[in-house]
Order: structure tokens, then C-alpha cells, then sequence
């Protein structure tokens, strides 16, 4: 299970998007990547040379990863962010199944 | 995976070994005189001022201001120039270094700014200069080529413009010092000339440069020189005029090396890299349905930067994908020169800016062009 170890902001260009970086203290799994994407839009590319997803959450965030590196860029949304930020960590941090599927799916899943 | 360093514009990467030779060769000798850089054994200065001269065309190197970056030798002149009254010319091409500091002084000072806007080929018209100048216009400020479209523009004839109405002009040549040919001598009237080390010099961060014209322009930063302590007034010659405080003695030696490199290689020959570079890159994407190169995209690529867009994704994320999957370090965003895509169809939110240079290698152009192409139809 991973664990959120730190969470910065990152400098951005746009001033109207509001970056942040979560750091796990293990690499993203595709597991990680499904539990995530149980609460949005999965988006995902597994051809690129490190794949990459990104989760369009409907009001409340977007995350966006590459598997097998720690760490999650993610932007929140909407007035409720602290608790958005609070859903993310229980997410990361819940145990995974032993019998959860890794499937993996083309991109625009 | 490789590593690929397409974001040029922003500095140069790598640094010609000589470079690095230089600077790490300044640290090896003791400086016998902590302040100035000493006995001119060890004193990069004097000559690094002699070799930029050389290269703008600069008949006398005390004209050659070295300051801690091109934002400080913008911010001098626009202070020194715009005040209370007063009118500046500018345009919708400029980085923050210049928008800000006009910025400012329109706030605090309540001066008029003009903004002149590119034609369709991403070049300003001087007609469009003249016909923004007013009796209370006191700069012109300008870029040479923008950093977000990477157009030239017509300096010889906006000069000429400012010229005849006795109106001083502030070139911002960041992105053209090391690829386009500028020789200062030859642009009438009075100009400055201002830009960074870092980028097309190949120096390291930290040593911007003024070209000043004359000893007129009111000192702003005073202060220690090294020289005439007893004075209570700091040095009114150039360049110590508006040079105080300890220099960046270990970048100002690894940008006369830089511009050592630059001259043996010589501007033409590194213009003409960069622009075969450009038009590779540009016939890879033409052919690709999911691209769109942006329309104010100078044909002469001189400049070594090519602005575009990824249908279906935001600009941001192409960078994200570039440099997290693909290893591929691009910049994305409105590039610190937040008006320059405006009027553009669709008013995008920045673009993707690939920029190459003297670093960059043909098949470095043939990663990026395989990364976009798997890019289609997501
Ligand atoms: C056109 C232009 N002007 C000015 C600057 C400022 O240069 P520096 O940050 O080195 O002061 C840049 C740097 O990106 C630039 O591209």
C-alpha cells in the first residue's frame, strides 16, 4: 500500500491552474492506478515508453501519473478542495484487494 | 532512455567544454583582489568586454554593460528612461522583462503604454511604430525576435523609426545573441541592446549585457566598484556607470569563453543550424493531422523555435507527457510573455514551444517527431 509521504505545489505559468505533486513512497502501480480511477475518467497510454494516465474526476480533481515513478501530479477543483485533497489520500493509502484485476486498457478507456 | 534538451530558448544546454573549462579555471587561481577579480591575470572582464564588442559590431567595449542578467539590463534602461509624463512604445511580443517593468511604471508613475501589435507573419510593421510614437514618447523598447513565435523583426527599420523622432529604442536581443547577426554600429539613432548570456552565448547563468550608446543614461544601482573609494559619488564613466557591487566574476569568465566559441563558429554558421533544425521539425509536423503550428511561426528559423499545438490535449500535459514518458524536455505555457498569442484563432492557452540550438542533434528532432506522431487520435 502506498503512503503519502509530501505534497508540494508546483510552479505553474497559468496562474488559473493550481498544480500540486503528491510523493509516494512507492512507485505507482496500474493497481494504484484503477483504485484512483474507481472516482473518474480513466484515460490511459500504455504504448508511450513510460506509461502515462491521467483521471478526469467529474467536479473535484484531475490526476495525471506515469506508472513506476512515485509520484502524482494532481489539480483540484471547486470550493471543497481540503476535502478532495482528503479523498485522494484514502484512496492511496486503502490496501489493495489481493484479488483486484490489473487489467490494462487502451488509451481513452 | 536518452535525455533530449529542446527547450534552448530558455538556456543553452550543453555548455561547450570550454566554457566549463573557464569558469572551473577561474576557481583554480587565488583572486588577488576579491572585489574586482585583481590583476588582471585573473580578470575576465576587460576581455569578456572586448569579445562581445567584437561581436556587435561595438567600436568601443566601454559600451558593454555587464550585468547579472538581461531582466536587470532591461529594468535599467526602462527605469532610467520612463518617467513621470512620459509615453513608451512597446508591443504585445515582449517577454515580462519588459511588459513588467513598463507595467510598473504605467501603476506607480501613471506614464501612457503604447502596445503595437505583429502583422499575420509575426513581424511588427514600422509603420505600426510610427504611428503609435507621440512628442512625449521616451522609449521604444522592442524585441529583436519574440520567444514565443521566435519572428525577427525589421530592427533595422524600426530603428530607423525611432531615429527620426529622436526617440531613444531598447532592442531586446535575448533571443538572438549567437544566431542573428546584430551589428550595433549600423542601427541609427540611440539604442540600446540588451540580453542574456545564458542562452545563444553558451555562457553560464547569471552575466546579462547592455550595449549603452553614450554616458547619458541616469545611474540607478550604485554603489562599490573598486575603484576611486574616496569619490562619494560612484564612477559617471562607462561602463563602471552603471556597473556596482561585485561581478559575477566565474560566469563573466565562462561567457568570454562562450563568445569565443560563437565567433569561431561564427552567428551565420549557427543561425543556419538552427534553422535547418527548424525546417526538419516543421516538415515532420506539417504532416501530421494532430498538430497545429502556430500561424505567427516566423519562416525564418533562425531563432530555432517552433510553437505549436496537440489537438485534443493542453498544452501543459504535452509537456508533462514529453518529459515524463518520452524523456523529452520541451516548455509549455504562455513562455513569461503572457500577450504574445493573442488575436491568434481560438486564443489559445499557451503553446507548446520546442526550441533548438548549437546542442541540438538531427535525430533529437526524429525523437520528438516519433513521440508526437504516437500522440494522434489519443
Ligand atoms: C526575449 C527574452 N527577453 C528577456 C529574457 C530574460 O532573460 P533573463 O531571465 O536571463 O534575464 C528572456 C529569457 O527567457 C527572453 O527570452
Amino acid at each position: 500500500m502506498p503512503r503519502f509521504v509530501d505534497l508540494r505545489e508546483l510552479e505553474s505559468c497559468l496562474s488559473h491552474s493550481e498544480a500540486k505533486e503528491i510523493a509516494l513512497d512507492e512507485p505507482v502501480s496500474v493497481e494504484l492506478m484503477h483504485r484512483l480511477a474507481s472516482e473518474g475518467r480513466l484515460q490511459y497510454f500504455p504504448h508511450f515508453p513510460r506509461p502515462y494516465f491521467r483521471i478526469d474526476h467529474p467536479t473535484a480533481w484531475l490526476i495525471q501519473g506515469i506508472i513506476g515513478t512515485p509520484r502524482l501530479r494532481i489539480q483540484l477543483f471547486g470550493d471543497r478542495r481540503a476535502a478532495a485533497l482528503e479523498r485522494l489520500r484514502e484512496l492511496i493509502e486503502t490496501p489493495a484487494p489481493s484479488d483486484e484485476t490489473t487489467k490494462e486498457s487502451p488509451c481513452h478507456t | 532512455m536518452r535525455s533530449v534538451h529542446l527547450n534552448q530558448a530558455a538556456t543553452s544546454f550543453p555548455k561547450p567544454r570550454e566554457v566549463v573549462e573557464a569558469v572551473h579555471a577561474w576557481f583554480d587561481r587565488p583572486p588577488v583582489d576579491a572585489a574586482r577579480g585583481g590583476d588582471g591575470a585573473n580578470d575576465p572582464v576587460a576581455p569578456c568586454r572586448k569579445e562581445l564588442a567584437g561581436l556587435l559590431g561595438v567600436n568601443d567595449a566601454a559600451g558593454i554593460v555587464l550585468l547579472p542578467s538581461a531582466t536587470h539590463a532591461l529594468n535599467l534602461v526602462i527605469g532610467a528612461l520612463v518617467e513621470p509624463g512620459c509615453h513608451v512604445v512597446t508591443s504585445t511580443l515582449e517577454h515580462n522583462s519588459v511588459l513588467r517593468p513598463i507595467a510598473h511604471r504605467e501603476r506607480d508613475i501613471g506614464v501612457a503604454v503604447t502596445m503595437i501589435e505583429p502583422g499575420a507573419d509575426g513581424t511588427l510593421e514600422p509603420a505600426s511604430l510610427q504611428a503609435a510614437l507621440r512628442p512625449s514618447t521616451s522609449l521604444v523598447a522592442l524585441t529583436h525576435a519574440s520567444n514565443v513565435t521566435g519572428s525577427i523583426q525589421p530592427v533595422e527599420e524600426l530603428a530607423e523609426v525611432a531615429a527620426a523622432a529622436s526617440v531613444p529604442l531598447l532592442l531586446d536581443a535575448s533571443q538572438t545573441a549567437g544566431a542573428v547577426s546584430l551589428t550595433h554600429g549600423r542601427l541609427p539613432g540611440r539604442v540600446f541592446v540588451a540580453f542574456a548570456g545564458h542562452k545563444g552565448l553558451m555562457g553560464p547563468p547569471g552575466v546579462g549585457c547592455l550595449v549603452v550608446p553614450d554616458s547619458m543614461l541616469p545611474q540607478t544601482i550604485v554603489g562599490g566598484t573598486g575603484m576611486r573609494s574616496e569619490d562619494r559619488f560612484h564612477p559617471p564613466d562607462l561602463p563602471l556607470r552603471h556597473e556596482a557591487g561585485t561581478p559575477n566574476l566565474p560566469g563573466i569568465a565562462g561567457l568570454r569563453a562562450g563568445v569565443r566559441f560563437v565567433h569561431r563558429i561564427g552567428v551565420e554558421a549557427l543561425g543556419a543550424h538552427r534553422a535547418w533544425l527548424v525546417e526538419r521539425l516543421r516538415e515532420g509536423m506539417r504532416v501530421m493531422g494532430h498538430i497545429r503550428l502556430f500561424p505567427l511561426a516566423h519562416e525564418d528559423g533562425r531563432v530555432g523555435i517552433v510553437p505549436f499545438c496537440v489537438a485534443g490535449w493542453d498544452p501543459d500535459e504535452v509537456g508533462l507527457v514529453l518529459r515524463e514518458s518520452f524523456s523529452i524536455e520541451v516548455r509549455t505555457g504562455l513562455h513569461c510573455a503572457p500577450l504574445a498569442l493573442r488575436g491568434l484563432p481560438g486564443e489559445p492557452r499557451g503553446s507548446v514551444r520546442v526550441s533548438v540550438g548549437l546542442g541540438t542533434a538531427e535525430d533529437d528532432v526524429d525523437l520528438l517527431l516519433a513521440a508526437l506522431a504516437s500522440l494522434e487520435g489519443c
